[in-house]
């Protein structure tokens, strides 16, 4: 089956960022298949390549990327939410005259029609958080 | 291929920005050609509500949205029947037009869709 998931809790803030980790390792290990990952609404910080959690706590941002990696998951932060919140790529660094960008390897930044889209080609979008 | 989409609202406005998150991406689904439904339920009514002065507390107001939205042709848009009961709301009290469901066909409305994202 194929899967899509919208992340909206924050990281370190909301269980659910975890949770949806946990979820998608577990349905990428039952041999599904997950299609996108749209984060949303405070879910942007999982971006955040400066998340600098202490050593003995999980990294989340790293941990989402070393799974997209790993299964060639598309992971989208919503770009509408993520500038309002301080996460920009290079690009929209340049762009908005911010010096340096600050999304992780791993991540896009796009627009909601590809939440719409990951919706329409997915068999199930499951969402974390709020 | 189409889907049926539903976006279930149940946040008020202004405490969070979930609720103009969620029209966001109805404005988003409504480019798409998908056929898209709203439902406003528990506190999630209160967005609907008419005279809202969201500039006064430095945000864009949700009538104004609501307002554009038969331009984008979203027009199925509906309330719960309890909620709107329980804070003595009536269609009166809304900027646009919703139809009032019971719950029987608010559980009818989530099995007819093939997508629902609850904000």
């Amino acid at each position: 089956m194929k899967f899509s998931l919208l992340i909206l809790g924050s990281p370190y803030s909301d269980q659910s960022v975890s949770t949806a980790l946990r979820f998608a390792k577990s349905l990428l290990g039952k041999g599904h298949e997950l299609y996108r990952v749209f984060f949303y609404h405070d879910g942007v910080h999982c971006g955040n390549q400066l998340t600098t959690p202490p050593q003995d706590e999980q990294n989340l941002p790293e941990q989402w990327a070393e799974l997209a990696k790993a299964h060639q998951v598309d992971m989208v932060v919503c770009i509408a939410s993520a500038l309002r919140r301080g996460i920009l790529n290079d690009s929209e660094a340049d762009r908005h005259e911010k010096g340096t960008g600050n999304l992780k390897s791993g991540f896009d930044i796009s627009g909601l029609g590809q939440l719409v889209e990951a919706s329409i080609v997915s068999d199930r979008v499951i969402t974390f958080g709020s | 291929m189409t889907k049926r989409i539903l976006i279930i609202c149940r946040k008020p406005p202004y405490g969070s920005s979930l609720g103009r998150e969620a029209l966001d991406i109805a404005l988003a689904s409504s480019v798409f050609d998908q056929s898209l439904s709203i439902l406003f339920t528990g506190e999630g009514v209160w967005q609907l509500h008419k005279g809202q002065k969201g500039q006064q507390v430095d945000q864009k107001g949700y009538d104004k949205l609501l307002s554009a939205f038969p331009l984008y042709e979203i027009n199925d848009l509906y309330v719960d029947a309890k909620s709107i009961e329980q804070r003595q709301l009536t269609q009166d009290d809304f900027v646009v037009d919703t139809q009032t469901l019971n719950s029987d066909e608010v559980k009818q409305l989530m099995a007819e869709h093939d997508v629902l994202l609850n904000f």
